[in-house]
């Protein structure tokens, strides 16, 4: 599904591969520098490498925009004021979600398959759908970015370090919640943490950036699993 | 105190430079872009007008051509923001001042141009003029509730999210910019058709005063939906526009018309540091 191919960056990604098959999810571990963030740039479109491609579902993407690779790869990032418009209300942040579809407005049926799909987190914001984002607590605002990257049609799902500034309640529920969505829609999930409590609980695989590449961490997984 | 015919006079003018004002409100607010092509632009609209209708052209064909032109020049502060890295501020101040000898150009490189015994969109009845208004603010109301008009407004708040959301950030800012200096031109066609002639500084100082309509608007008609803000900066144009009028015929201010510059830099700074306004959702 997703196949890196010595990807080289400056001095912070050396020659890194990764083969990742269709509905898997992998969690990614490093220390601070290690290149974790840039390899979600390079995947998404924000940096294009210096060396290597970027294959998702058999597509050469490395030189692929940002915004055209939205209608395959969807991401969340740490930066609570990424994923959703603040000055906007969940309803107008919805629509936006659904810009990505390329399709015409928004259906109401649109709404309440999101309505269905936040109400997942248990926060009770589907019942708040006219209320400002900027009125969200931290844990709300990544229940709604998490449903906004995953309410339109995508293959990859990338999280960047998405629970790091919330309680351990709300990133347990948080993590409970992707990996039901993730797991019911089969979508293949890259997702960067610090919380090792995550290792135990999320994800088929985890890796860890060293030294600009990427080395497995599951003893039970081979070295790496080929689409 | 002024007339009742001046007060009509304000209103008209008022109504013909709210599109102006909405033209400034898309590139200020909605895409967040500090665009200063519009001194420019709207002479372009009432030049390239003046030019048509002297050359027989239907009035409301030469407000279309005018923001045609106007789109255009939009086009080419875009252009020079997202491709050539200018910043939007300089890109403007660019166009703008480029589009001084456009305009000359266009003129035949005289500086004024008189169309007083054509026929305009004032002669037969003012009302054909307000009508073209109405339209104009409901066609971008209409673009600010469409998808279009969220993706507009995705941009201004956050570049990244909009990115991320499958928004191509260049094409949308570009079209935000078109949208603005053609709403800008239609402006200055319509003010020149009003007045029967066009000259080549009469762009100066427009887009204060439109900014100054803007901030009077929406503190006055606060809407809680964003895009029938729209309708605000028309309401803040005529509202501007009766307050320099009563300002200048106030006898015991002794304000001159010379003054008109201060008086508008005053009007905007004291409805600028007023409390309230926008009570939009958000």
């Amino acid at each position: 599904m997703l196949r890196l191919n010595e990807i080289c960056v400056r001095d912070t990604l050396k020659s890194l591969e990764l083969s990742v098959s269709v509905g898997k999810r992998v969690l990614i571990i490093g220390g601070n520098g290690s290149g974790k963030s840039t390899l979600f740039s390079v995947i998404s479109g924000r940096l294009l490498p210096d060396c290597g491609s970027v294959i998702i579902d058999g597509r050469d993407v490395t030189r692929t925009p940002e915004y055209e690779r939205t209608d395959i790869i969807s991401s969340v990032l740490q930066d609570m004021k990424a994923g959703a418009i603040e000055e906007m209300t969940i309803l107008e942040n919805v629509k936006l979600a659904y810009v990505r579809r390329k399709g015409d407005k928004t259906s109401r049926e649109d709404v309440d398959l999101f309505r269905d799909k936040l109400s997942i987190f248990g926060m009770n914001l589907e019942n708040r759908m006219r209320e400002c984002v900027k009125n969200l607590s931290g844990g709300e605002r990544q229940a709604l970015s998490i449903t906004m990257a995953t309410c339109a049609d995508y293959k990859l799902l990338l999280l960047d370090e998405v629970t790091s500034a919330l309680s351990p309640r709300t990133s347990e529920i948080l993590i409970r919640s992707v990996d039901e969505i993730t797991s019911t829609e089969r979508k293949t999930c890259l997702m960067i943490t610090h919380d090792a409590k995550l290792m135990e609980s999320f994800g088929d695989r985890t890796m860890e950036m060293r030294n600009g590449a990427l080395h497995d961490q599951s003893l039970q997984d081979t070295a790496f699993d080929f689409c | 105190m002024i007339g009742l015919q001046e007060l009509l006079t304000s209103i008209e003018i008022g109504l013909i430079l709210g599109v102006v004002a909405i033209g400034i409100f898309v590139t200020f607010k909605t895409i967040n872009f500090a665009d200063m092509t519009c001194d420019g632009s709207f002479v372009l609209g009432a030049v390239v007008t003046a030019v048509t209708i002297k050359n027989g052209v239907n009035p409301y064909i030469a407000i279309l051509t005018s923001m045609v032109a106007g789109g255009v020049a939009g086009c080419v502060t875009g252009i020079l923001n997202i491709k050539c890295k200018i910043t939007d501020l300089l890109s403007g101040i660019i166009v703008a001042y480029m589009l001084y000898s456009v305009n000359l150009m266009i003129m035949g490189n005289s500086p004024n141009l008189t169309f007083l015994d054509n026929q305009t969109v004032f002669s037969d009845s003012r009302i054909y003029a307000a009508i073209v208004v109405v339209f104009l603010v409901a066609a971008v109301t209409w673009v600010m509730f469409s998808n279009t008009g969220l993706k507009l407004r995705a941009v201004g708040y956050n570049k990244q999210f909009a990115t991320t959301s499958g928004i191509n950030v260049n094409v949308i800012t570009t079209l935000g910019l078109a949208i603005s200096n053609a709403m800008i031109a239609a402006g200055g066609s319509l003010f020149s058709q009003y007045q029967g002639f066009c000259d080549i500084s009469e762009g100066f100082g427009m887009l204060v005063t439109g900014l100054a309509s803007i901030v009077i608007g929406t503190k006055t008609l606060a809407f809680r939906s964003e895009p029938l803000l729209i309708a605000s900066c028309v309401v803040g144009s005529v509202l501007y526009r009766i307050f320099v009028n009563i300002a200048l015929h106030s006898d015991a201010l002794g304000i001159k018309t010379q003054n008109l510059n201060l008086i508008t830099g005053l009007i905007a700074i004291a409805v600028m540091t007023m409390k309230g306004g926008v009570k939009t959702k958000c």
